[in-house]
């Protein structure tokens, strides 16, 4: 290692900060990648890293307001999803093609998403250092 | 925005069939990327309905000869060892892993 300082923990802390994506493409009660998506998110910020989330394809549904989870005896990630701006992560992403072809608009999704067409996806996830894709 | 070469390494480890995958893999790719097929993957580089895109393909030849299919591959794609899928994934600025 040719530069000393690069060693500072205090320089690491602050030059090494990246900003991460993470996709989630699971309908709820799937699987468990989106427990898992949203246990990486906490995890990131509990360090203070920037986290986004992009919903993509069937990951909108996991968006979808009143969901009785407790009719399929299934644990219910909405509370969950809500919790995520409590600890300020609020940057959040869907696709107006996946919203239109759920007929889902904002007034049904429990976050205040930005809705971008499909066309743009590629350019947002350009400007993300790291990329979780469960 | 200016662009480096050695953009995004997209990781694909599904064959085909899984249309709405493909399509959101081809959504996320812009110039300067590239992809790796592993695993099922592969099975892409037989597939007539794979519309080859504009990206650098790769695929591991582990993967390839594991399923019988190294004289039948696609000659655009590059076969890739172990260790030289480890220096890409070093070389891109990232990579994303579609499964």
């Amino acid at each position: 290692m040719q530069s000393s300082s690069l060693t500072e923990p205090s320089l690491l802390a602050t030059n090494m900060k990246k900003n991460i994506l993470l996709i989630v493409r699971n309908p709820p009660f799937a699987n468990s990648s989106n427990a898992e998506t949203l246990d990486i998110a906490f995890a990131c910020a509990a360090f203070d890293l920037p986290v986004s989330l992009l919903f993509l394809n069937d990951g909108i549904l996991q968006l979808a307001n009143n969901q009785q989870s407790n009719l399929l005896e299934k644990k219910d990630l909405t509370n969950n999803f809500r919790a995520l701006a409590m600890y300020d992560i609020e940057d959040y992403f869907v696709i107006a093609e996946d919203a239109q072809r759920y007929q889902l608009t904002q007034n049904d999704l429990i976050l205040n998403c930005k809705i971008i067409n499909k066309d743009k996806m590629a350019a947002l996830i350009r400007t993300f250092d790291t990329v979780i894709n469960l | 925005m200016k662009h480096s070469i050695f953009e995004t390494l997209h990781i694909i480890s599904k064959g085909p069939s899984d249309q709405q995958l493909y399509q959101n893999a081809f959504d996320s790719m812009l110039e300067g990327d590239a992809i790796v097929f592993t695993q099922a993957g592969v099975y892409s580089l037989l597939s007539k309905d794979f519309d080859f895109p504009e990206q650098l393909i790769y695929a591991l030849s582990i993967d390839v000869d594991a399923r019988g299919l190294s004289q039948k591959v696609d000659k655009r794609s590059t076969l890739i060892s172990d260790a030289q899928f480890v220096a890409l994934c070093c070389q891109y600025k990232k990579t994303i892993s579609w499964f």
